[in-house]
């Protein structure tokens, strides 16, 4: 009887996020029968191309025992900057973006030197960054979309391979990519060790401010790369595009079992996270939700994810 | 007899946790205005008997009678009541709140409704006049020195009538002159009748304001003395047993003559002018009372602290070492004090604890060897006879001892010259001791030079070629294993020169 009532936990702790997500789409499909049809799915995908690629670089820093707040900011902000460089300084489109994105990664380092090196909590100095992204987004586009996007770079955002979106095909690369980091190398592995206990991987002998350092460096660059796709998708950089985007990432993550104490979660189960996010965000629209009524609803899915995280990471940080 | 004046009587109190006894019918008598001092070396009881008396913890069996009354147990709302004021080495106060807040926590001043923070800072201001420390009592706690800090503290307990005043190693943060005016508050209070327990490490202490010492060990009362009638010699000779035992295991292999580690002029937090080295093949342990600062020093090679001064030779070349990091390279590792948060990353499995060393070494490119990380896994849980389900459990599910070999099993894997030990058998049981004795001989056997810091005494002489002696970030002495005394080095641990000299031997 014990084994079977562990073995139950352990199967509802690592798959029960997917049950979740089956549920979620079984109530949307009884609701309304224009939820369950491959046109929808494919629609689903592409929309949540965004944030699941903030979601993998979130992971990283959550992973790691830091969050970072500016993601969304740097969504319009790096989209505002790189719509600009093509359309009124005449820089190429693939240099421009190539620029934004070297853009995105600088500010995620500069995140993590702060943080790392100035000893000063993730929370406060990325709020800090967002509030600087967010002014800058809007003194650099006069607080009004940047239109006029060459047909190369909208392709991006809107093309397609076969039946496939592009974006999406771009999401599936990160995804990979991520899980590569994740669970396959050193790095992966420290941002573990780095989050669970940062003197014990100190005194083990890793770099333990260099890791972090990375980790928002990375989460920068992915969030660029968003940026970028984003700005094509909706054909111009945006100065408020970006806007909210930090907590739906954040929600993915904990949703997905990522620990918003550092050191515990899988990548594949951030992604999860991303999923039902989009398929909240996707089957509430259908189903006539207002927006206002969602944003309520995302709430409390993040308040029950930490929640759930809280209670369970209970046992080992003692009471 | 029976009705005695005393404040305070102790009668055949025991206390046992999980099966280990720490106090064995402990009996402790004080009068109103005598200040008794209760010794021991670590783990003789001293703490438990305290708690007992401020009613943290209840006794299984005894009495304790206060003020004529008998108590089966107290509890800390019965102990504030009565006028027992425990003064314990971490502070109980408000960093941020002021002087006259803190002293003043917790009380309701009759008949306002309001905070009156005239009134108070004037009355707080009253109690430390009698104390004739000058304090600004308007100003926020954290901005004083740890030994205005304790007087604070003591403050405190005068706001209500106290009877019975109780010091938890209260000079072990203070300099000289802070000591000074603690003993003078001290005297103070005696004169107004105030009992006072004096818990300390420092022997030449009790002579300098106690009237009557306590000696314990291993949790029974050894003796009672009058200080005036006793001496240092003494009252070492009390504090520690005089049988060793045959529990270490003896050594087959012998040390190797050439030097592997020469530390030169090192110094740090409170440390300076360190100079030893260590052998191939040498168990060279640490010796020192709390606030020696070996575990300072030990961190200071290791890298995890910063050094202000020094060198380090490691196999003949100058080694410089920044970080813990530059440590391992060089074949040096240590296995910290805190187990749980410096060894181990207690949320993950067994293997990713196991390989947390050599992870660098596990790595080809960006990518981890995971068929390598399960061999050298597997090699170390087998050596050191880890006890566990498989190796993706989490080291949070084992014992206090498995965890240990766990770190242990970590520095190892690493292939090091020189292990650092810091307190390898706290929290360990008496089997996975000894396991840990035999592991640090079978490895010095092979050739590994050892650092050893432990506060049981006799485990460092039980395991040491050599040891060196430490008192207030000083060596003091030194002994070959031919040489070694218990006595003789608890004498040099206890060895404080800022206090003076003390007697002679």
């Amino acid at each position: 009887m014990i084994t079977k009532n562990i073995d139950f936990k352990v199967l509802f702790r690592k798959y029960g996020i997917i049950l979740v997500l089956f549920v979620l789409v079984a109530i949307f499909s009884i609701g309304n029968p224009v939820f369950f049809t491959a046109g929808n799915m494919i629609t689903i995908m592409r929309q949540i191309v965004v944030v699941a690629i903030m979601t993998i670089g979130m992971t990283f820093v959550l992973i790691s025992g830091g969050i970072d707040l500016s993601v969304g900011t740097q969504l319009s902000f790096i989209g505002v900057v790189t719509a600009k460089m093509f359309t009124q300084m005449g820089i190429n489109p693939f240099v421009a973006c190539v620029i934004g994105i070297l853009l995105g990664t600088t500010i995620g380092a500069l995140n993590g030197l702060f943080i790392a090196n100035v000893k000063v909590s993730p929370l406060i100095a990325t709020l800090a960054m967002q509030q600087i992204l967010k002014g800058l987004g809007y003194v650099i586009s006069k607080g009004r979309p940047i239109y006029g996007l060459p047909d190369a770079v909208r392709f991006i955002g809107q093309g397609h391979i076969g039946f496939i979106p592009f974006p999406v095909i771009l999401m599936v690369i990160f995804i990979l990519f991520g899980m590569f980091i994740l669970n396959k190398t050193y790095l992966g592995r420290s941002f573990y060790v780095v989050g669970s206990s940062e003197e014990t991987g100190r005194l083990s002998g890793l770099k333990t401010k260099k890791i972090s350092i990375i980790a928002y460096t990375m989460c920068g660059m992915l969030s660029a790369v968003a940026a970028i796709i984003m700005m094509a998708r909706i054909n111009s950089g945006s100065p408020t595009v970006g806007v909210g985007y930090e907590m739906d990432v954040l929600t993915a993550a904990v949703l997905g079992g990522v620990s918003i104490s550092g050191g515990e979660g899988q990548m594949y189960g951030a992604i999860i996270g991303a999923l039902i996010i989009g398929v909240l965000s996707n089957g509430l629209i259908i189903m006539n939700v207002s927006e206002w009524y969602q944003m309520i609803i995302k709430g409390l899915v993040l308040v029950l994810a930490i929640g759930f995280d809280s209670f369970r990471s209970r046992h080992y940080h003692g009471n | 007899m029976n009705q005695t004046n005393n404040i305070l009587s102790v009668k055949d109190v025991s206390k046992s946790y999980g099966g280990v006894t720490v106090l064995h019918d402990v009996f402790l008598d004080i009068k109103p205005g005598e200040v008794h001092a209760v010794i021991g070396a670590n783990g003789a009881g001293k703490s438990t008997l305290i708690k007992t008396i401020s009613g943290a913890i209840v006794p299984d069996k005894g009495i304790i009678n206060f003020d004529g009354q008998d108590y089966t147990f107290m509890t800390p709302e019965r102990s504030d009541s009565l006028g027992i004021k425990v003064v314990y080495q971490e502070f109980n106060l408000v960093p941020s709140l002021s002087v006259a807040e803190n002293i003043f926590l917790g009380e309701r001043i009759e008949g306002k409704k309001l905070v009156d923070f005239k009134y108070l800072e004037r009355r707080a201001k009253e109690i430390l006049d009698t104390f004739e420390v000058d304090i600004d009592v308007s100003m926020p706690v954290k901005f004083l020195s740890v030994a205005y800090k304790q007087i604070v503290e003591i403050a405190k307990g005068m706001t209500k009538n106290i009877k019975l005043l109780v010091l938890d190693e209260p000079t072990a943060p203070l300099t000289n002159k802070e000591v000074d005016v603690l003993y003078k508050i001290i005297r103070k209070l005696k004169n107004d009748g105030i009992a006072i327990i004096y818990i300390s490490h420092r022997l030449e202490e009790v002579f300098e304001v106690c009237d009557n010492v306590t000696v314990l060990r291993d949790g029974h009362k050894i003796i009672t003395l009058e200080a005036k009638k006793t001496t240092r010699r003494e009252l070492i000779n009390y504090m520690i047993d005089a049988d060793l035992g045959d529990e270490f295991p003896e050594r087959i292999g012998k040390r190797q003559e050439d030097i592997l580690l020469d530390v030169k002029d090192l110094a740090g937090k409170g440390f300076n002018n360190i100079n030893f080295s260590v052998r191939r093949g040498e168990v060279l342990g640490i010796a020192g009372l709390v606030g020696a600062k070996r575990t300072e020093i030990v961190r200071a090679i290791y890298g995890a602290d910063k050094k202000a001064n020094g060198s380090l030779t490691f196999e003949g070349k100058e080694v410089v070492i920044k970080n813990p990091s530059d440590a391992i390279s060089n074949g040096i590792v240590m296995v910290p004090e805190e187990r749980k948060s410096e060894g181990l990353i207690l949320n993950h499995s067994i293997k990713m604890n196991l390989s947390l060393m050599v992870l660098k070494r596990l790595t080809k490119g960006i990518v981890l060897d995971f068929a390598r990380e399960s061999k050298i896994v597997d090699q170390y849980k087998d050596a050191l006879s880890i006890k566990m389900r498989s190796t993706n459990q989490s080291a949070y599910t084992l014992s206090g001892g498995n965890q240990q070999k766990i770190v242990i099993s970590k520095c190892l894997a690493s292939d090091p010259k020189l292990i650092i030990l810091d307190e390898p058998t706290r929290g360990v049981d008496v089997g996975t001791k000894k396991e840990v004795y035999s592991i640090v001989n079978k490895y010095a056997d092979e050739g590994l030079g050892v650092i050893l810091i432990s506060s049981e005494l006799d485990e460092v002489i039980g395991l040491s070629d050599r040891i060196v002696v430490l008192a207030e970030g000083k060596i003091t002495a030194e002994f070959e294993r031919e040489d070694f005394d218990k006595q003789e080095i608890l004498y040099y641990a206890s060895l404080s020169d800022s206090r003076g000299v003390v007697e002679n031997p």
